[in-house]
């Protein structure tokens, strides 16, 4: 019989968690506690109050030791609710299904087993979780808020547990809004009295229950067992012992001998056993098995569950096992595995085999100790259980040493296990292993080894491994030699795909080496990496047509291979290419391609991916508040899906947001300082846009004359570079430096057809010929400026840029105004001229006023106000204020005009009588004042 | 009229088989192609690739040359040939002088 008493608060909370589950508001409680502090109790009374609600109750408990197969719990929970073929078991089709794919739909079946009358799990014992089952655990959480699921997790705390990674991966979970942790403490010295009672029948004597409150501080376990040991013994004479595990084991040394040793021989199957397994391990028949076992069941050490039996307390078994002699443990383990394969009817249980094989390895059966291993991380990567197949692979690892040729057989495994842990997503013990593995196959000349060991971490382009990734790839070539055409071509991708972007390449065309290799090889996985790598060479922004033909070759593969990734990649390029062109219409059709190909694919980073993109046209088209929505979305897909890009990219959309509607730039400017201290050095130009944005001119001022000596630093072939020079270009005609954007022009100019816009997942700047137009207007290039600026207009109208059509308006207007048309001063044209700008102005402002463009307005409205006094001048009053400003004397002026130096007197005379200033300086003033607002 | 338009890296060093596969296999089946017209085969000695482009009447024809094009990359890239680009375009005017003896 089982007691429960107190925890009344605990029990209530509950009880109200269940009440809301069933009205739509799922969560997850972690319960912990010390060993023994009654943890499932609770969980029991929580399920009997949630059935007598009407709400279904599914219990999934993790089994202690190295033995348990992954998902165990799961497993269980699955099987009970009719859906055990949730988790894929063939490794086929492992090879094509996502881990975010396969937990999705075991999301999708419990919500709808909860769907009708609610759903209450119960995953006990957690501690013992594979980490699996923890991730599983992670994703089930993610979606309870509006589920009708209720999960209890049952964990122990404050004992030193043979494996922290349990707990530790819990931990992330209590960050979950849906989580809430309960703390089973002591239990009060009334709650302890009223076990007492439950226990003995009668009221105790204070002096015994002083005595147990004291020893078991309030551990419900601890309060039983003493008060079971009374009863057995009588008294209090013996001594109380210390510590549970000490009661634990006075109290077993009540039982018969016999029945203690097929109890430790029971404890070497583990928690849960049969008569017939315990039976056959210690040499005995069924029936005397079970009569030996009597004792136990009346004692309650045991419990008899259908026909199994279990340790009533985990607690138990370990004491037990504990006392067993390590050779005679190593005998037994030998024994089980031999009666956990002849008693398996059908399908033998490999993780449990494989442990009692490990156990028992001394012995001398290491080798079929490491096959049966092998084959249980196999299993578990096929279950895509990448933690528990690298906690196999290391469990293999540690066998080599028992085996005369086990070295040989290590780098593979290394090999192996830095799969499963990259596929974790555990990076860095993935490159660990890989290292480990690469000095291996060095030692023994063997390219291959050094070859996969530098090609098993993919996609790892800006991480602290990359360089060192990009080393080994080096030193594989070399040992490989040619010898194997396939390692040869996926190294040489990944040679390229690690290499520094900020570093001048050396070595022009090394991915079409590879693509070239690897396309003779017909490999589908060198020939994805290949394309991967040849594209990493060509995002400068020369190479576009050869980049949508890459990304169709690799929608190709995807079509002969089945593999969805390929497509996703193959539509990225395709858009980012489009992104980079301008073409709407084209960008639109391959967005819709692409968004069929991210549903198949339902990985947070292909959705990461699409809703950023989907952010990035929303805010290009001026939508702010769509924009808005969609990065905040995207940030909180990318984040759940652990990418670290993801806020970067964010902190990009904000920034672009900041700057065009003026919201939240303070907190931009300081997250973008946060990142240019540790970022790449050039990378301050980015921030100081954000302060000339927030108007703090000095600031910015002060940064650009510190980056602009190192401006031709930034690598040519770096995909940012455009960004960086449309920013350049911006900060130039902001603080009047003509020299940097003479520089700058000419830098741009080749990309004068471009959007500046790298990748379709990132915010565009708008066509680079606006950037074009404004320094040419700067440098005073007049007829290049209309081209690059009318260039821009068009462009803004194809890919419908409201926002960089009215920044390329007032640019317009604001060259009109500088440098009216050929002819002006003559009546008829400069009044078309100024008609013009006018009609610019107002299409800007418009815009501005549309959308919400605060910072545009001003700059607008300024240039509006400007005019009246602008419009007095001729056109050669013009040129020579612009020559006032420049500084220079009446005689320079009449020379660089060609005019006698009286008429330049008489023009400066007039310029200053018509506008209202009594020195040059306030013509100079006025002149650099009006060019920085039009 | 549509056109395959495309541009290849070749590997010098396998150049008498490259010209020996145009000569015996490449020209004699694209000839054959349904609604073929016209085909050539460049070279440009500074960058080192190579241009072609084939005209078809129809785009269905272009399309599907292109297709049959795209499946032979393996057999290319073992004599040194990656296609770099490869893509339809409309043909939107062609003249041929009229002494031409094309014509």
């Amino acid at each position: 019989m089982e007691v429960f008493v107190g925890r009344a608060r605990e029990l209530a909370d509950l009880e109200r968690r269940v009440a809301s589950a069933r009205e739509g508001s799922g969560a997850l409680v972690l319960v912990e506690g010390e060993a023994g502090a009654g943890k499932t109790a609770l969980a029991h009374s929580v399920v009997r109050l949630a059935r007598h609600a009407g709400a279904r109750t599914v219990w999934g408990a993790c089994r202690e030791g190295e033995g348990a197969p992954a998902y165990q719990p799961w497993v269980q929970i699955l099987r009970e609710l009719g859906h055990s073929s949730a988790l894929p078991l063939d490794p086929a089709e492992a090879e094509t299904v996502s881990r975010f794919h396969l937990f999705e739909d075991v999301v999708g079946v419990l919500r709808d087993a909860a769907e009708d009358a609610g759903l209450v799990l119960i995953l006990d014992d957690l501690h013992w979780a594979d980490i699996a089952s923890i991730r599983l655990l992670e994703a089930v959480t993610a979606a309870l808020a509006d589920s009708r699921l209720l999960v209890i997790g049952l964990y122990r705390a404050g004992d030193a547990l043979p494996h922290a990674g349990p707990v530790e991966a819990l931990r992330s979970l209590t960050r979950e809004r849906a989580t809430t942790r309960l703390s089973l403490g002591g239990l009060s010295p009334a709650e302890v009295a009223e076990l007492a009672e439950h226990v003995l029948g009668r009221r105790p004597a204070r002096a015994l229950l002083r005595t147990v409150e004291e020893r078991a501080e309030g551990n419900p376990l601890f309060v039983l067992e003493l008060l079971r040991l009374v009863e057995t013994a009588g008294s209090l004479d013996l001594g109380l012992p210390g510590g549970v595990r000490n009661v634990v084991g006075r109290r077993l040394d009540g039982l018969p001998a016999a029945t203690r040793r097929l109890l430790r021989h029971a404890a070497v199957l583990g928690r849960d056993f049969t008569g017939e397994a315990v039976g056959a391990l210690a040499g005995e028949s069924v029936e005397d098995t079970l009569d030996l076992l009597d004792p136990a069941l009346a004692a309650e050490v045991i419990r008899a569950d259908g026909h199994s039996l279990r340790f009533t307390h985990v607690l138990t078994q370990e004491v037990l096992y504990a006392e067993l002699p390590t050779a005679a443990r190593r005998r037994l383990h030998a024994q089980a595995a031999g009666v956990v394969r002849s008693m398996s009817a059908e399908e033998v249980p490999v993780d449990a085999l494989a442990y009692h094989l490990r156990q028992s390895a001394p012995l001398g059966n290491a080798e079929e100790a490491l096959r049966v291993t092998r084959a249980a991380a196999t299993r578990a990567r096929a279950q895509l259980a990448y933690e528990h197949a690298a906690f196999q692979y290391r469990a293999a690892l540690d066998l080599l040493t028992l085996l005369p040729n086990g070295a040989a057989q290590q780098p593979e495994l290394l090999l192996e296990l830095a799969r499963c842990e990259f596929r974790s997503g555990a990076v860095e013990e993935a490159w660990r292993s890989c290292r480990i593995a690469a000095d291996l196959g060095r030692a023994t000349g063997e390219g291959a080894v050094v070859a996969d060991a530098a090609t098993v971490l993919r996609g790892i382009s800006n991480s602290p491994v990359t360089a060192a990734i990009h080393v080994m790839c080096r030193e594989a070539l070399t040992l490989l030699d040619g010898s194997d055409e396939v390692r040869e071509a996926k190294v040489l991708a990944q040679l390229v795909i690690t290499a520094d972007p900020f570093a001048e390449r050396g070595e022009g065309d090394l991915g079409l080496r590879a693509l070239r290799t690897a396309e003779a090889t017909g490999d589908p996985d060198a020939r994805f990496l290949a394309m991967q790598a040849r594209y990493t060479e060509l995002v400068d922004g020369l190479h576009v047509l050869e980049r949508l033909s890459i990304g169709e070759r690799a929608i190709r593969l995807a079509r002969e291979t089945g593999h969805h990734e390929y497509a996703a990649w193959g539509h990225t390029w395709r858009l980012d290419a489009f992104w980079a062109l301008g073409r709407r219409v084209q960008l639109d059709t391959e967005l819709k391609a692409f968004g069929v190909v991210v549903a198949q694919l339902r990985e947070p980073l292909w959705w990461w991916r699409l809703t950023s993109t989907q952010a990035a046209v929303a805010l290009l088209e001026g939508r702010f508040e769509q924009a808005g929505g969609l990065a905040e979305e995207a940030l909180a897909i990318g984040l759940r899906g652990g990418h670290e890009g993801a806020a970067f990219v964010h902190l990009v959309f904000r920034s672009h947001m900041g700057l065009q509607n003026g919201a939240g730039l303070d907190q931009v400017e300081a997250a973008v300082r946060g990142f240019v201290e540790t970022g790449p050095y050039l990378a301050r130009s980015w921030h100081a846009l954000v302060l000339a944005g927030m108007g703090r001119r000095d600031d910015a001022e002060a940064l650009w004359e510190a980056i602009t000596p190192h401006l031709a630093a930034f690598p040519r072939d770096a995909p940012e570079w455009i960004v960086s020079g449309a920013g350049n270009a911006q900060l130039c005609v902001a603080f009047d430096d003509h020299v940097t954007a003479a520089a700058v022009y000419e830098a741009l100019l080749p990309y004068a057809d471009r959007q500046v816009a790298p990748t379709a997942h990132t915010p565009s700047s708008g066509p680079v010929s606006l950037y074009l137009g404004m320094l040419a207007t700067l440098l005073r290039r007049w007829e290049a400026a209309g081209e690059h600026l009318h260039a821009a207009l068009a462009s803004c109208q194809a890919m419908d840029a409201g926002p960089y059509e009215a920044y390329t308006r007032l640019e317009l207007a604001r060259l009109l105004r500088l440098h009216p048309a050929p002819g002006a001063g003559t009546s008829g044209a400069g009044a078309g001229a100024s008609a013009s700008a006018d009609e610019h102005l107002e299409g800007a402002l418009r815009i501005a006023r549309r959308l919400g463009m605060p910072s545009l307005l001003a700059d607008a409205e300024t240039l509006h106000e400007a005019r009246g006094r602008a419009g007095v001048l001729t056109p050669r009053e013009e040129q020579v204020a612009e020559l006032v400003a420049e500084g220079l004397s009446n005689r320079q002026i009449a020379h660089r005009l060609r005019m006698a130096e009286r008429t330049a007197e008489n023009h400066v005379t007039h310029i200053l009588t018509k506008l209202g200033f009594d020195s040059r300086a306030g013509v100079a003033a006025w002149y650099t004042a009006r060019r920085h607002t039009g | 009229m549509h056109a395959v338009i495309g541009i290849w890296t070749v590997d010098p060093a396998w150049h008498d088989e490259q010209h020996r596969l145009l000569r015996e296999e490449i020209i004699p089946l694209v000839t054959r192609q349904p609604g073929f017209l016209t085909g050539y085969w460049m070279h440009d000695p500074e960058s080192g690739r190579s241009h072609t482009t084939a005209v078809f009447d129809d785009l269905e024809s272009a399309d599907r040359f292109k297709a049959l094009v795209e499946s032979g990359t393996r057999q290319a890239a073992r004599v040194g040939v990656v296609s770099t680009v490869l893509t339809t375009v409309d043909v939107v005017a062609d003249v041929v002088h009229p002494d031409s003896p094309t014509r």
